[in-house]
């Protein structure tokens, strides 16, 4: 039940445009939204890389900062005079050392732990108690991080073995060179505490992010992460960020991570969040900035989630759209598809009444049309059957009894011949061969010699009739008497020469009947030396071969008569599909009447076998 | 029916194909374009160099050394100028500061001065060895002469010191304002130092400052004179000749120091105090008749000034001279695109000096104190070395500038100070 109002109301076209357009649209939606979500995604990723890029620059900058501060503390320290004087070859005095010390000391800097200089005689100055074994100096990271640089402020995070605490700290050092001549150089290391950082954390302003320095050995020697930073974090931090020194199990691990940390630095846009780092150009620390996916993730899938509600949104108005719009563009379908299955032959007057301004217009007055068209073919139908079943009433009358006829009109004859009455003989012989191809047992076809026999007969009779008024001619081709025609096509032509071409007359009249064969057709002509046809007349008649059924009626009733013309005409043309010619002449000696059936038409036609009109006597 | 069928789901298929191909195009089109184009134009690489600006004219005499590169190579390199005020020995410290620091700007000047902070620069590979660049700019080499070059070429044949082609520009004299000297009887200068000190004594007797000295920092300007006057002597002569002397203490300095303790009674009362910027400025002002430098002053100095001023030898008609006193340097730890366009600013400065020098001895529009400078150096004269070049630079500076004062005021006798002075060059050789 359900299912059948489903398809009474979505089916067919409508069903099919709903299916189709839905389908297209939806491809489109969803192509349009894959389309858009990867654009979206990578310029969401984008934007938030460029925006944690600018607070990443921040905390380097800040870190600059901090490098130009210990570049200049640096600088105030190796240029001071006191310390200028170790480099040189002379031995400073006690004085001098004291001196020293004191405006070094006056470097109050809150970062500056302690201070350590070193001259190129392997002396140490330090407010410290420093001892240290220049070999093993020489040796250590500290040493060895100056480098090839002349001069260069380097910042280090490496394990105190300066000043004893073996902890990771970070140190300023920097060669010391004699301003004046050539000498040696003395070393400066500055052991600065946690506060050095004091500035760059402040610079860290996100507090959503982890902030990370890593030294040139990507070390991490300072973080700041977030308080909330929950467990699910950290699990995704660890999947990106190399473990911290000393958490390693075994070597492989440790070579594996070391191959993470190259490709955390050159990667800013990781599948778990978005990694910003750069290298500071002159202590080559690089700052990081990570902010984890479940931060950029969120952005983006509240992105995608409000995307997907509009897309959503969208395709089901469409949907309802297509259907709307469908509804209405098959209702006028649907109306007409009702009208045409309730079609039967009551319904020829309804007509289907459609205004929609498109094709459909058409194809519902083309309906109309058909419908009347088709009312008028029924009409013809009836009426054939209709003629059909009073031809076949008048058979079966002139069948009955045929053979009681046939010996009443012999015996008739024998009488006239015992008493030598030569014109009752005559005349009762015609009537008999008249009738004989009259009836010829039902059938419809006869051969042309029965034709000519019975037109002959016919003509024969109303010689008698008319005292000698006409003589007739019959001549036939050789060759075509045996060919099949319908019955009784000429008989009504003659009768009309006598009844109008002979009006005027009183004797000499005469008729010449031929048939022969022309150009594919059987050709009969029936010519009478009668009042010639009028043009009236003539041009009625003519067009009985191009006119319906209807208006050959009517012609009819126009003329007052001819019924027995309009007969043949009509059962040429439905016997031989139209395929024939009818039409008279006016002559100046007369009028011809012209029939022509195609051969073609003739080879379908019914051929009696076995039996013939004389059999039956 | 069953051709129909497949021919209409092919149509169908077509359709479906068009679609998605529309619709990868027309995403295709929304998608950023992560091509970037590249900028065809070649970034402008700069050369950070650090040039003096006179602080009484506010005039550099490299100005339109700048301007002339930067036209020359626009859109290649561009020399960005640290304009800095500066005295002359007040740059020269400032350089042993940069260097320690390692901040030196790629091209340094007066780098031939101070001979031990040369030599420092040189051994610590502070310097880049010039020559393969002169060998691949040949108007380079071409311009400086032989006996120039020579001067400047390591005898391992390293070329560190980028000099002037020619000395044309290079020689130091007296510079004095004419107006002044025509008020005290003199039309030209005087060429004995007889006549100089009469000159001084009537420029006294005028009211006019005879003579702009100076005494902090450098004792630049009164050394000039003090050095030009012993060197007419045989001995004097030898004695500046000599590299580092070992001991200052012989009579050429003793009249050196005399000469100059009467010079200081022709200057302003606090002469001693002040430094060579203030009395530049001073003589500049017209507020002293006599001064001493070189033609590098007469650059920076304004026109108007230019022609109130002449040009004259050192009395006993000296010069002095030292080529490697205009030797510029260009200095290590510089990208190779930097380098190499300082080598390019040190080939065009000896370029359009030469130019120059050309116009300035065609006398081609010259104002009175280049005019007389041509006349000056084109006649026969004695060159004196620059006794920058020869002494221990901490005598120049810290010794001078602690202990001259008190010589000057009677405080210390000459030869007590040439004492202190061999005993600071013992210390200082020692320091070595």
């Amino acid at each position: 039940m359900k299912s059948g109002r489903y398809r009474k109301y979505f089916f067919g076209i409508k069903k099919k445009a709903v299916f189709t357009i839905s389908l297209i649209f939806g491809i489109i939606f969803f192509l349009t939204y894959l389309g858009i979500d990867k654009v979206v995604k990578e310029n969401t990723r984008e934007f938030l890389t460029e925006q944690y890029s600018y607070l990443n620059d921040k905390v380097l900058g800040s870190f600059g900062g901090l490098y130009e501060e210990l570049n200049s503390l640096t600088a105030d320290f190796i240029t001071n005079d006191y310390v200028q004087k170790t480099l040189t070859n002379q031995q400073i005095t006690a004085a001098d050392k004291e001196m020293l010390e004191k405006t070094l000391s006056y470097y109050n800097k809150s970062f500056l732990d302690s201070y350590l200089v070193i001259d190129n005689k392997g002396n140490l100055y330090s407010q410290r108690d420093v001892s240290l074994d220049m070999e093993k100096f020489r040796r250590s990271t500290i040493y060895k991080s100056l480098g090839e640089d002349y001069s260069k402020t380097k910042i280090l995070w490496t394990r105190d073995v300066i000043f004893g605490t073996n902890k990771m700290s970070f140190f300023a050092v920097r060669y010391i060179h004699e301003m004046n001549s050539v000498h040696d150089a003395g070393v400066l290391i500055l052991k600065l505490n946690e506060q050095v950082m004091g500035a760059v954390q402040e610079s860290a302003v996100d507090e959503e992010l982890a902030y990370f320095i890593v030294n040139p050995n990507q070390e991490v020697c300072f973080k700041k992460l977030p308080e909330s930073m929950g467990e699910n974090w950290q699990q995704e931090l660890e999947q990106v960020f190399p473990k911290a020194d000393g958490e390693y199990d075994t070597e492989a691990e440790m070579q594996q991570e070391g191959q993470k940390k190259d490709h955390i630095l050159l990667s800013n846009n990781l599948k778990h969040g978005i990694l910003s780092g750069k290298t500071d150009e002159k202590t080559q620390f690089t700052v990081i900035t990570y902010a984890p996916g479940s931060i950029t993730n969120q952005i983006i899938r509240e992105i995608q989630l409000v995307m997907g509600l509009i897309f959503g949104f969208m395709y089901i108005l469409t949907v309802l759209g297509v259907a709307a719009f469908t509804d209405k563009l098959t209702r006028p379908i649907q109306y007409l598809s009702s009208t045409m299955r309730a079609f039967d032959d009551s319904k020829l007057e309804e007509k289907v009444a459609l205004d929609t301004n498109t094709e459909l217009d058409f194809i519902g007055q083309a309906y109309n049309k058909m419908t009347v068209k088709v009312k008028s073919l029924m009409n013809d139908v009836m009426h054939k059957e209709k003629e059909l079943k009073d031809s076949e009433m008048q058979t079966m009358l002139y069948q009955i009894r045929p053979h009681f006829l046939y010996n009443t009109l012999d015996t008739i004859y024998m009488l006239a011949r015992i008493q030598k009455e030569e014109t009752i003989m005559k005349m009762t012989q015609s009537l008999s061969k008249f009738l004989r191809i009259n009836l010829s047992n039902g059938r419809e076809s006869i051969a042309v010699s029965q034709e000519l026999e019975h037109v002959s007969s016919y003509l024969e009779i109303q010689k008698i009739r008319n005292a000698d008024l006409f003589q007739y001619e019959i001549e036939a081709e050789q060759g075509i008497e045996q060919l099949y025609v319908t019955k009784m096509i000429l008989q009504p032509i003659v009768e009309n020469c006598i009844k109008h071409g002979f009006r005027d007359i009183y004797s000499d009249g005469r008729i010449w009947i031929r048939a022969y064969q022309e150009e594919g057709y059987l050709c009969f002509t029936v010519k009478n030396n009668g009042t010639v046809i009028g043009q009236e007349a003539l041009v009625q008649l003519n067009r009985m071969e191009k006119v319906s059924m209807e208006e050959m009626d009517q012609l009819i009733q126009k003329r007052q008569g001819g019924f027995g013309i309009c007969n043949v005409v009509k059962r040429l043309r439905l016997r031989y599909n139209h395929q024939i010619r009818f039409y008279y002449e006016a002559e100046a000696d007369g009028t011809l009447c012209v029939i022509k059936i195609k051969l073609e038409e003739l080879e379908n036609e019914f051929v009696p076998t076995g039996d013939s009109i004389n059999e039956e006597r | 029916m069953r051709k129909d069928r497949k021919c209409r789901g092919r149509k169908r298929g077509f359709c479906l194909l068009c679609m998605i191909l529309a619709m990868i195009y027309l995403l295709s089109g929304c998608s950023k374009s992560s091509e970037t184009k590249t900028s065809k134009k070649e970034e402008v690489t700069s050369i950070p160099v650090t040039f003096l600006i006179n602080p009484a004219t506010n005039l550099s005499e490299n100005q339109e050394l700048v301007e002339g590169f930067n036209a020359r190579y626009q859109g290649i390199y561009e020399a960005e100028v640290e304009w800095l005020t500066e005295s002359a020995s007040g740059y020269r410290e400032k350089l042993k500061q940069w260097n320690v620091l390692d901040e030196m700007p790629v091209i340094i000047t007066d780098a031939g001065f101070d001979y031990d902070f040369y030599r420092l620069l040189v051994e610590n590979k502070r310097l880049v060895d010039l020559k393969p660049y002169m060998e691949a700019i040949p108007e380079w080499k071409a311009s400086i002469k032989p006996e120039i070059q020579k001067e400047c070429t390591e005898e391992s044949g390293e070329i560190y010191l980028a000099p002037l082609g020619s000395e044309i520009k290079s020689y130091a004299g007296i510079i004095y304002n004419k107006e002044l000297l025509r008020l005290a009887g003199y039309e030209t200068f005087p060429e004995t130092w007889e006549e100089f000190w009469k000159c001084l004594d009537a420029l006294k007797a005028l009211g006019v400052t005879p003579i702009s000295l100076h005494g902090s920092g450098s004792y630049w300007v009164p050394m000039l004179f003090a050095t030009s006057y012993i060197y007419g002597t045989r001995d004097g002569k030898t004695f500046l000749d000599e590299d580092f002397p070992d001991s200052y203490q012989n009579p050429e300095m003793e009249g050196m120091l005399a000469m100059l303790d009467r010079m200081y009674g022709y200057t302003f009362e606090d002469a001693v105090e002040i430094d060579y910027d203030e009395a530049a400025e001073r003589f500049c002002d017209g507020k002293a008749a006599i001064f001493a430098n070189g033609y590098w002053m007469i650059e920076e100095l304004p026109e108007n000034v230019k022609e109130k001023l002449q040009f004259a030898p050192f009395p006993g008609n000296i010069l002095m001279n030292s080529p490697r006193m205009s030797a510029w340097a260009m200095t290590a730890g510089y990208d190779a695109k930097v380098t190499d366009g300082a080598a390019k600013l040190l080939a065009f400065r000896v370029q359009q000096d030469q130019e120059n020098t050309q116009r300035l001895m065609n006398q081609e529009d010259l104002s009175s104190v280049e005019d007389t400078y041509i006349s000056a150096v084109k006649k026969n004269k004695m060159v004196m070395p620059n006794y920058q070049m020869k002494w221990e630079q901490e005598i120049q500076n810290d010794f001078f500038t602690e202990n001259l004062p008190g010589y000057l005021e009677g405080d210390v006798d000459a030869k007590t100070l040439l004492k202190r002075m061999d005993e600071r060059l013992t210390e200082i050789r020692a320091k070595k």
